[in-house]
C-alpha cells in the first residue's frame, strides 16, 4: 500500500487525477480501502455470517451466479436464434440485473452518510472522495457487466451468422448499456430522491424490481416447458415494439457487424457514446452535491428527530397472544413484525425472493396449467400447482437472512442486555413473524385461487395444508442454517444479499422440490396422499426438535459474531 | 499461493480473475461445440392415432373427407402433419395438397415453423411439403424463410428454399 500511495508524481495515471483536481495520495488510499471493504466487508465482517476463515467471499458468489444466468441464457440461446435475438436477449438481460443489482445491493453506497464518522475528520478534500467514491462504483459496475458479459460475448463468435467482429461490437453495446443503465438510476437516485432516498419512491422501485423478477422468470419458465418452439419464432417473428427497448438498438448495432449485414450501424454506439458522456456528466454534478450535502445537519445526515411512526400493533394484543406462546416469543414476533413494516430497506430486499412464487401462479393462470392435481394426473397442468407449494420454501431463507441486517444495526446492544433467557423462543418469533406476516397472506391467497379454479374448496385446502407444511419446515430449516445471531445486528454489505447464503438457499430449494416430485407421485391415490402428508409433518417435527437444539447451542452466543 | 495469501486484496483479485479466466476456457469450448448443440434442435412429432388413420390415407390419396377433417381438434389436425413428417421414404405425394387445401393457414405455418425450429433434414422435408402443397400463399412464406436462412448462412438451405421457391413461383 505504502508504494501505492507514494507513488512517483510522473506516472500518467497521477498526472490526469491531478489535471482533474483530485489530490493522488488520498484518493489512492481512499480506493484501496473501498475495495478492500467490498471483500472484506462481506468475507471477515458480520454482516455475511462468514467465518473468517472463508476463502470464498460473497462478491465471488454474486460474480459466480451472474457467470452462470449469463451461461444459461447462451446454453438456451445458443444454435436456435440468430445474431441479433442473441444479442438482445443478452443485453436485455444484463441491463436489467445490473439495474436490480444497483438497487437491492448498491444503494446504500452511493450516498453513505456513515463515511462522515471514518473521513470526516480527515483532511480529504470533496472532489477527491467524490473520485474514489465514483471509481469504486464504476469499478463495481464493471465487474459486473464481465459477469454477465463474458459468456454472450464469446459464445456469440460461435453464431452462424457471425463474424469477429461481433466479439468487440457487444461487449461495447454491452458497456454502453449497463453504463447507461447505472447513469439513469444515480440520476433518479440524486435527483427525484434529493440525496436521500424518499420511502414511497424506494418502496416502488422494490415493487418494481419485483415485477420485473417476475417478468424475467416468466419468461423463463415459457422457454423451458413451451413444446410450440415459442423461442424460435418469437425471434423468427419478433414484434416491432420490441425495435424501441434501448436493447434492441444495441443488438442492432451488434447485429450489423454480422459479414451478411449491409453494413456496420456505427451511429448506435456513436450516439450511445454521447449520452453516456452527458448522462454521466449529469451523474457527477448530481453526486458531487449530494456528497457535498453529506454532512451533519445536512439532507444526507440522519435526523435528529424522527417523525413518528405508527404503532403496529401491540406486544399483549390479542393477535400476539394467539399466535406466540410466552412472552419472549411475542417480543421476538413484536420486532421482526415491526421492522418489516417500517424497514424499507429490508422489505426491498425480501420482497423479489416471492416474485417467483407470483411468476409461477401467473403462469398458471395464464397458460392454463393450474390444475386440480388430485383429480387430473397429466403433468401438463399439475406441476405448477404442486410448484407453487414447494417454491414456498425458497423466500424463507433469503427473508430470514435479511432479518441480521439493518442500517441501525448499533442499536442491537439493546437485544444483547435484554433479559433474553429463552433463545429458543426468541428465534421462534422471529420465524413466525416471516411465516404469519408474509407467507401466510400468500397461502390465503393461493388458497382462494385454487378454490375458485377447481370450484372445489377442500381439495384446495389439503392442497394448500401442504404448503403450510413447507413453509414451517423450511422455516426450521433456516433457524438450523442461519439462525446464529440476533435480528438486525449487522450493516448489510455488497454482495451479503444473495451471496452468502446462495448455497443454503439452494438446498432447501433442491429439497423442497425433490418433495414436490415424491409429492406428484403421491397424489395417485388417497392413502398414498395421506402418507405422504403425516410423512411430511413428521419432516418437519424432527426439523422443529432439531431446531431447537441449534438454536440453543449456536444462536445469539458473543462467539458467533466474532 | 497458500491460504493466507488468497485472503489477501490481491489473492481475492486473483480468485476472481481465476474464475473469470475458467469462464473463459468454457465459453471457448461451447462457442466451438455448435454442432455439438445444434444436434438437439429438433422437432418431435406425436404418433398418430389409429382412428385418424383412414384420414390420413385418405389425404395421401387426395380424397379428404371435409366433413371428416371438419370435425377435427386443431392437435388432431396437427397429428396429420406430424404423421407425415415422421414417415419414411418414399413419401405421400398427395399429403401435403390435401391438407393444405383443407386449412391452408394451420399447415402452411405448422411448416414454416418446422423451418424456423427442426433439424437440417425435417426443414428440408417441410421445403418438400410446401412444394407438393403447391399454395401461392407459402410463396410470401418461403421469401421471409429465404432472408432469414442468407442472415443465418445456412447455404444448403437457402439454396433448397430457392429452388422451392422458383418451382412455386413458376407455376
Amino acid at each position: 500500500m505504502t508504494e501505492n500511495v507514494q507513488a512517483p508524481e510522473t506516472k500518467l495515471t497521477d498526472r490526469v487525477l491531478r489535471l482533474l483536481g483530485v489530490r493522488v495520495r488520498p484518493f489512492r488510499a481512499l480506493l484501496r480501502a473501498y475495495v478492500l471493504m467490498d471483500f472484506r466487508s462481506q468475507q471477515f465482517g458480520r454482516a455475511t455470517a462468514s467465518k473468517p476463515k472463508d476463502l470464498i467471499t460473497p462478491l465471488f458468489w454474486v460474480v459466480g451466479q451472474y457467470l452462470l444466468l449469463s451461461v444459461i441464457a447462451c446454453a438456451v440461446l445458443f444454435a436456435r436464434v440468430d445474431a441479433f435475438f442473441f444479442a438482445l436477449v443478452n443485453l436485455g438481460v444484463s441491463m436489467l440485473v445490473i439495474g436490480t443489482s444497483l438497487i437491492v445491493e448498491f444503494n446504500e453506497v452511493v450516498l453513505d452518510a456513515e463515511d462522515l464518522n471514518v473521513i470526516g475528520h480527515q483532511p480529504v478534500p470533496l472532489r477527491t472522495y467524490s473520485a474514489a467514491r465514483m471509481t469504486n462504483l464504476l469499478g463495481y459496475v464493471l465487474l459486473m457487466t464481465v459477469a454477465l458479459n463474458l459468456f454472450p460475448a464469446i459464445i456469440g463468435l460461435g453464431l452462424r451468422d457471425t463474424g469477429w467482429a461481433y466479439l468487440p461490437a457487444y461487449t461495447a453495446a454491452a458497456f454502453l448499456g449497463n453504463l447507461a443503465v447505472v447513469g439513469c438510476l444515480l440520476l433518479l437516485y440524486t435527483t427525484w430522491m434529493s440525496g436521500r432516498p424518499n420511502d414511497s419512491v424506494r418502496e416502488v422501485l422494490a415493487w418494481t424490481q419485483t415485477i420485473l423478477i417476475m417478468i424475467a422468470f416468466y419468461g423463463g419458465q415459457m422457454v423451458f416447458r413451451d413444446s410450440q418452439d415459442r423461442l424460435e419464432m418469437a425471434a423468427y417473428n419478433l414484434p416491432d415494439w420490441v425495435m424501441y427497448l434501448p436493447p434492441a438498438w444495441l443488438a442492432h448495432f451488434v447485429d450489423s457487424t454480422a459479414p451478411a449485414s449491409a453494413g456496420t450501424k456505427w451511429w448506435i454506439p456513436g450516439a450511445g457514446v454521447f449520452v453516456n458522456l452527458v448522462l454521466w456528466t449529469l451523474v457527477m454534478q448530481r453526486i458531487s452535491v449530494a456528497y457535498a450535502r453529506m454532512q451533519p445537519a445536512g439532507t444526507a445526515w440522519q435526523r435528529a428527530t424522527l417523525p413518528a411512526l405508527k404503532e403496529p400493533g401491540r406486544l399483549n394484543g390479542v393477535l400476539m397472544k394467539w399466535l406466540s406462546a410466552s412472552r419472549t416469543e411475542s417480543a421476538a414476533f413484536w420486532l421482526c413484525s415491526t421492522m418489516l413494516r417500517r424497514d424499507q430497506d429490508l422489505r426491498m430486499r425480501s420482497w423479489p425472493s416471492l416474485g417467483v412464487i407470483i411468476a409461477v401462479v401467473l403462469l398458471g393462470l395464464f397458460t392454463g396449467q393450474l390444475g386440480d392435481p388430485f383429480i387430473n394426473r397429466d403433468l401438463k397442468t399439475s406441476v405448477l400447482p404442486i410448484a407453487a407449494l414447494y417454491l414456498l420454501a425458497y423466500p424463507l431463507p433469503t427473508i430470514i437472512h435479511n432479518l441480521n441486517f439493518s442500517r441501525d444495526h448499533a442499536a442491537a446492544w439493546l437485544l444483547w442486555s435484554a433479559p433474553v433467557a429463552d433463545r429458543v423462543a426468541f428465534a421462534e418469533g422471529m420465524r413466525k413473524a416471516v411465516t404469519y406476516r408474509i407467507l401466510m397472506p400468500l397461502l390465503v391467497l393461493l388458497l382462494i385461487i385454487f378454490s375458485l379454479l377447481w370450484r372445489d374448496v377442500w381439495h384446495a385446502l389439503f392442497h394448500v395444508a401442504v404448503g403450510w407444511l413447507v413453509v414451517v419446515g423450511a422455516g426450521h430449516a433456516a433457524q438450523i442454517g442461519i439462525l446464529r445471531r440476533f435480528p438486525f445486528s449487522s450493516a448489510a454489505a455488497r454482495g451479503s444479499i444473495t451471496g452468502s447464503i446462495a448455497l443454503f438457499s439452494g438446498a432447501v430449494s433442491a429439497t423442497a422440490m425433490s418433495l414436490a416430485v415424491v409429492h406428484y407421485f403421491a397424489l395417485g391415490s388417497l392413502t398414498g396422499f395421506a402418507v405422504y402428508f403425516a410423512a411430511l409433518a413428521m419432516l418437519v417435527w424432527v426439523l422443529r426438535l432439531f431446531s431447537q437444539r441449534v438454536i440453543q447451542q449456536r444462536f445469539a452466543l458473543v462467539a458467533s459474531y466474532e | 499461493m497458500n491460504k493466507q495469501e488468497l485472503r489477501t486484496l490481491t489473492g481475492q483479485l486473483l480468485l476472481l480473475c481465476a474464475m473469470l479466466a475458467g469462464s473463459v476456457v468454457l465459453a471457448v469450448l461451447i462457442a466451438t461445440q455448435r454442432g455439438f448443440f445444434e444436434k438437439f434442435i429438433e422437432e418431435r412429432y406425436a404418433a398418430l392415432p389409429a382412428s385418424l388413420k383412414p384420414l390420413a390415407d385418405a389425404a395421401a390419396e387426395g380424397r379428404l373427407d371435409p366433413e371428416a377433417f371438419n370435425k377435427l381438434s386443431l392437435p388432431e389436425r396437427l397429428f396429420l402433419y406430424d404423421d407425415w413428417m415422421a414417415r419414411p421414404e418414399p413419401l405421400p405425394a398427395g399429403t401435403p395438397r390435401s391438407l393444405v387445401a383443407a386449412d391452408s393457414g394451420l399447415y402452411l405455418t405448422r411448416a414454416e415453423r418446422t423451418i424456423v425450429s427442426g433439424s437440417e433434414k425435417q426443414k428440408l422435408r417441410a421445403l418438400n411439403f410446401l412444394e407438393l402443397a403447391g399454395a401461392k400463399d407459402a410463396i410470401p412464406i418461403l421469401r421471409k424463410a429465404r432472408q432469414w436462412s442468407i442472415k443465418r448462412r445456412t447455404v444448403e438451405i437457402t439454396a433448397r428454399i430457392t429452388e422451392t421457391l422458383e418451382r412455386l413461383e413458376r407455376n
